[in-house]
């Protein structure tokens, strides 16, 4: 007689439990990893604040000579403040943003207010890295377009700590060009290492029809980045092969060196105008052999936010701090003493309902810390000279644009140099390649040119 | 035979075909019973064959007893065990169609979460920090790309990782004993860069040198450090530039020399006549520190400190090997001849980056190695026993706070990716000291090397040589160097604030320089720091700022590198002869290097007649005195009141001035301290 083994209690028991167990046991595997991990946990129990970033590379040490303020004074109601301490990971934009991320996507509390980079915003925000930041009373007051690039999808992450804004310096006796077209075609000097080329790129791209791309949170379709970017950047690849050639291995110290050096005019960013006033073949007495303007057409808007870390221990104290180092005394200290744009209109004597360029007052660093200047003391911009130049920076401000607001930044500017870089060596990579790979970026898929 | 329970009403079959089938039930029984023995017992002892077939002959003899003895006994047996097993057959098919029928759910599952995550934006790659020697950034950075492209999911990035150089041996001891703090005030806290995951230190002896005391031995420890395995393996070796290679080749002399001696004498012989050794510094050079104790060795009747000198040609003094090689490059962009009367102290993967063309670490980029150029400066390597063997281990680094599970299966999977495609294939050997000629992808690796330098020169296999301790090494060079006492005395004056080459003010450019001379000191030499301006003058021990002369041990850098930190500029200029006098330097052999931005002839009033009181009285009080002066400011050695009083204390041959340029203040300082213990 034959065994009905395919019928029967016994034979759906078998099923059902060995269906289980192979459930339980892919359970088992894809938790119990995590779950038996012991890990050295830090203790978050501190009053003290920490405040992580790059190096201090402000004149004076000011931002060093701020927080070193923030310690030895004390709050509204007489109490001292929590004491604070920078910690200084790197001059690297890229090593901070190693640190910074290894910390927080661990969970650590060990930093309470971080400096960023402002294009790191929306990178952190998303990841959970940023608590949302509120209290601070009003933000009128902060350059609008600064501003925003602390908010990530309507919420407020942080807020600018400085700005940067590329400026066109010419020499003495040398008229800047109209007109983007014409700056492109006569040659500058610039810097297209690194970062540098990054931002060249946008602004070309920005200036030559593609005002509203690879700009903010809007992001380009394919069509946009083969019909209107991929041309554009073959026009800048001309002028690299031509009048922009040496820039090719330059960083922004090698600029303001071959512009002390005798060139004519020069694209860079805001600190270098500190770096060229104490330049002795800039100077002629008290007087600057150069200047400074907008460029002629859109320019990248870069600067440091500050923003209060997720898991930070004291995130009160900590916003507190924040509201301290972006306030109006503070802000201008770092422009007259440190030698960084302001992200306040107040820090210029501006006000959000009067802040045309020809309103800007300034204060030498002098006038502002009551120290009579004594012989060889820095040689610091004199106040008219510091003006003038707070009024080129509100004139820069309102033809900047931000970079692209995405959370894969580090992703799409290493594949968009990757392939402008390919376009400036020869032929580099046709429209559709070079839009399929930049879209892709954008979206944190790594692609080739 | 019938199942159980059945009603026994079948008609019975042939006597034959009973015996046939229970014949056929006992040896399915025996055979199955002897393979669980067997996989039983190869558990403890013995091979799997021999002990299935030595239980099937114990089993078939068992059975064959019991049915010859006890007929019924073995057919009612025989009975139930079939019975059970027809039962347990049943089982086994519906556990394995259920085990089936999940996995294939479970699949399903996971096929349709890849397909939706291919369609979604990818997440935030998780970031590593890995530290390295300069040497090895070339090779680590394009694994790590090959690692971070290996890993991608659906053309995201799991993974991104950042490959820094460590300073050397001593910064990397003081770095991870100080919680990966360069320095510190009440107020800032300067890191070494972003804190590692991941160390592969130059040699095991290295990562020996680092105390653990921090780490998992001490419960509540902030760091941990868990050793892996090698990465690969490279010997130092004596290079030579063509001309002297040339002279000094012998296809009937071994690959590997005899000795250290014996190749240096058979270079010095064949080579002509010999400058020196070029081997990069060794307090920021590991590869270098262990290699310069077998130089000493070389030669005993040769006195160590006539070693040291010759080790340290004045014009090639380098941080370190990637250093040393990328100023070769550069001279040989500028049209310049090689300096075929020296010889080249590197790593061999090193010479390998360098004579192919790859980039070197940060120093420098490619170059064409086919080019006449790199032809004309190619280096060819020799090796010798005593050379070390540096065998890069890999270590994985745990800081508290920064350590969870998922930082640490990310750390295993980037060593298990590095075991699993070895650095042979970026010029290193293996552990046996060989190298492949040729690897998977049919690509020739360090074989390549040989086309470009010739068949007679890489041996296949160089035995790996332990290097010595690194305290061990420091000490002995210590032995073997001048001493020198240094007094550092800082501008603190208000435009040292001002703007500095290379970004940020005069004072942070220069406190950083003035940190890293500190620390390639050694424990014998000794250390003091001054400061000067308007408000603080530097005879005044108590100012802050002032760190009194002491030895150089740890605790002492520790001092001066917090306090340089510390400093902010204020006051007036003192002018730089007021601030010599006033330090009043302590009696002795004696460099005082002395920081500024240049200052200003308007606040050096009677600069001529106060320099003459410096040549005169001052230096007759301090005969021994050596005046080095930095400038961080834009007037440089080529102007201003620097100029003049550099040149008033200046002696004959030595070099009393230096400008801070762009170039890493690690290698100027280097430059700048090899400079006063060779006393140029």
């Amino acid at each position: 007689m034959a065994v009905r083994w395919y019928r029967g209690r016994t034979s759906w028991f078998c099923f059902a439990a060995s269906a289980l167990a192979v459930l339980l046991v892919a359970l088992w595997m894809r938790f119990q990893s995590h779950a038996d991990y012991s890990a050295m946990a830090a203790d978050c129990h501190r009053d003290d604040l920490v405040v992580a970033g790059g190096d201090d590379v402000s004149l004076n040490n000011q931002r060093r000579a701020l927080i070193k303020q923030w310690n030895t004074t004390r709050d509204a109601r007489g109490r001292p403040h929590p004491h604070a301490t920078m910690v200084e990971v790197s001059p690297s934009t890229d090593l901070q943003h190693s640190q910074l991320k290894a910390v927080l996507e661990s969970g650590g509390c060990g930093y309470d207010v971080l400096i960023m980079d402002n294009i790191w915003t929306a990178q952190f925000a998303d990841a959970g890295y940023l608590r949302p930041l509120t209290g601070l009373g009003d933000l009128a007051d902060f350059f609008p377009a600064a501003l925003r690039t602390g908010e990530r999808h309507g919420v407020r992450y942080a807020v600018p700590f400085n700005l940067d804004v590329g400026l066109l310096y010419y020499r003495d006796g040398v008229t800047p060009p109209p007109t983007w077209g014409a700056l492109l075609a006569g040659g500058f000097v610039t810097h297209l290492a690194g970062e540098g080329l990054t931002v060249n790129a946008l602004e070309t791209v920005w200036n030559e029809g593609g005002t509203d791309l690879l700009t903010g949170d809007r992001e380009p379709s394919e069509q946009e980045l083969r019909r209107v970017v991929h041309p554009a950047l073959q026009r800048l690849a001309e002028q690299v092969r031509g009048p922009l050639r040496d820039a090719r291995q330059r960083d922004e110290q090698a600029a303001i060196e071959a512009f002390a050096g005798g060139a004519q005019l020069m694209r860079n960013w805001p600190y270098a105008y500190s770096a060229l006033a104490t330049e002795p073949r800039m100077r002629g007495g008290d007087r600057l052999l150069f200047a400074a303007a907008a460029p002629p057409g859109r320019t990248v808007l870069g600067g440091q936010n500050l923003a209060v870390a997720a898991r930070s221990p004291n995130p009160g104290p900590a916003r507190d701090l924040i509201a301290f180092l972006t306030g109006t005394d503070a802000q201008r200290m770092l422009f007259s003493c440190g030698g960084f744009a302001p992200a306040r209109y107040s820090a210029l004597g501006l006000s959000p309902a009067r802040h045309a360029p020809g309103d800007v007052t300034a204060r030498t660093c002098a006038q502002l810390t009551g120290q009579t200047p004594a012989r060889g003391d820095g040689d610091l911009p004199r106040q008219d000279q510091l003006t003038e130049f707070g009024q080129t920076l509100v004139r820069a401000l309102a033809q900047a644009q931000p970079r692209p607001e995405t959370p894969y930044y580090t992703t799409f500017t290493a594949t968009f140099r990757d392939c402008v870089r390919k376009m400036l060596d020869g032929p580099g990579p046709d429209a559709a390649t070079f839009a399929k790979a930049v879209r892709s970026s954008l979206d944190g898929r790594t692609a080739s040119c | 035979m019938s199942a159980p329970g059945s009603s026994g009403e079948q008609q019975s079959p042939p006597p034959g075909e009973v015996w046939l089938r229970r014949l056929m039930q006992v040896l399915i029984l025996d055979v199955c019973s002897s393979v669980v023995i067997g996989l039983a017992l190869t558990v403890f002892r013995g091979t799997l064959w021999l002990n299935v077939a030595g239980a099937l002959v114990v089993l078939a003899a068992l059975t064959g007893a019991l049915f010859y003895f006890q007929p019924e006994l073995a057919r009612r047996l025989l009975e139930r065990a079939v019975a059970a097993l027809r039962w347990a057959g049943s089982a086994a098919v519906w556990t394995l169609l259920g085990a089936a029928a999940m996995t294939a759910v479970l699949l399903a599952v996971l096929g349709v979460l890849g397909l939706r995550d291919a369609g979604r934006p990818c997440g935030q790659p998780l970031g590593l920090r890995v530290l390295t020697g300069p040497e090895m950034l070339t090779p680590l950075r394009d694994a790590a790309a090959a690692f971070v492209d290996g890993r991608r999911r659906h053309g995201c990035r799991r993974y991104t990782v950042d490959v820094v150089p460590e300073a050397g041996p001593v910064p990397v001891y003081d770095g991870f004993t100080g919680l990966w703090k360069r320095g510190e005030s009440a107020d800032s806290r300067r890191l070494y860069g972003p804190q590692p995951d991941v160390w592969v230190p130059a040699a095991g002896s290295e990562y020996d040198f680092v105390p653990k005391s921090r780490n998992q031995a001490a419960p509540g420890g902030d760091l941990r450090f868990v050793r892996g395995p090698s990465l690969g393996t490279s010997p130092m070796v004596l290079a030579l530039f063509p001309r002297a290679h040339r002279n000094v080749t012998d296809t009937n002399a071994p690959l590997l020399a005899p000795s250290i001696k014996e190749l240096l004498d058979r270079i010095a012989r064949d080579a002509g006549r010999r400058r020196g050794i070029a081997r990069p510094v060794p307090e920021t050079s590991t590869p270098a520190l262990l290699a310069t104790p077998a130089l000493y060795d070389a030669d005993p009747a040769t006195p160590p400190a006539a070693d040291e000198r010759a080790a340290s040609p004045g014009d090639l003094v380098a941080p370190d090997a990637v250093s040393l090689l990328c100023r070769f490059r550069e001279q040989a962009a500028r049209g310049l001849d090689p300096p075929e009367d020296v010889t080249v102290l590197v790593p061999e993967q090193a010479l390998y980056d360098y004579d192919m063309g790859r980039p070197l670490g940060d120093r420098c980029g490619p170059a064409s190695p086919d080019s006449f150029v790199s032809a004309k400066w190619r280096l060819y390597p020799y090796y010798a026993p005593g050379l070390p063997t540096l065998d890069h281990p890999f270590v994985q680094v745990k800081w508290r706070g920064q350590d969870t599970a998922a930082r640490d299966a990310a750390v295993r999977d980037l060593r298990d990716w590095l075991v699993r495609h070895p650095l042979t294939a970026q010029g290193l050997r293996d552990d046996h000291g060989e190298f492949p000629l040729q690897d998977d992808s049919g690509e020739q690796r360090l074989a390549g090397l040989q086309r470009l330098v010739g068949e007679h020169v890489l041996p296949y296999q160089v035995k790996l040589a332990t290097p010595i301790d690194v305290q061990g090494a420091l000490d002995r060079i210590s032995e073997a160097r001048p001493k020198v006492s240094v007094s550092l005395l800082l501008d603190l004056s208000g435009s040292m604030g001002g703007s500095a080459e290379g970004g940020g003010s005069r004072l942070a450019r220069g406190t950083s320089f003035l940190q890293s001379l500190v620390a390639q000191l050694q424990a014998n030499d000794r250390i003091e720091l001054r400061t000067f301006s308007s408000a603080a003058p530097p005879h005044d021990r108590a100012a802050f700022g002032n760190v009194p002369d002491d030895s150089a041990r740890p605790d002492q850098k520790a001092l001066v590198t917090g306090r340089l930190q510390a400093l902010t500029s204020g006051g007036s200029d003192r002018s730089l002869a007021d601030a010599i006098e006033d330090a009043d330097p302590p009696a002795g052999r004696r460099h005082l290097v002395l920081l500024t931005d240049g200052q200003v002839p308007a606040t050096n009033p009677d600069l001529d007649e106060r320099a003459a009181r410096l040549a005169g009285a001052f230096r007759n009080k301090h005969p021994d005195l050596r005046l080095t002066v930095v400038v961080a400011g834009p007037a440089g050695c080529g102007a201003g009141p620097a100029r003049r009083i550099a040149a008033a204390l200046a002696r004959r041959g030595e070099r009393s001035c230096v400008a801070l340029t762009g170039a890493p203040e690690q290698e100027q300082a280097a430059q700048l301290l090899a400079g006063l213990r060779g006393g140029r």
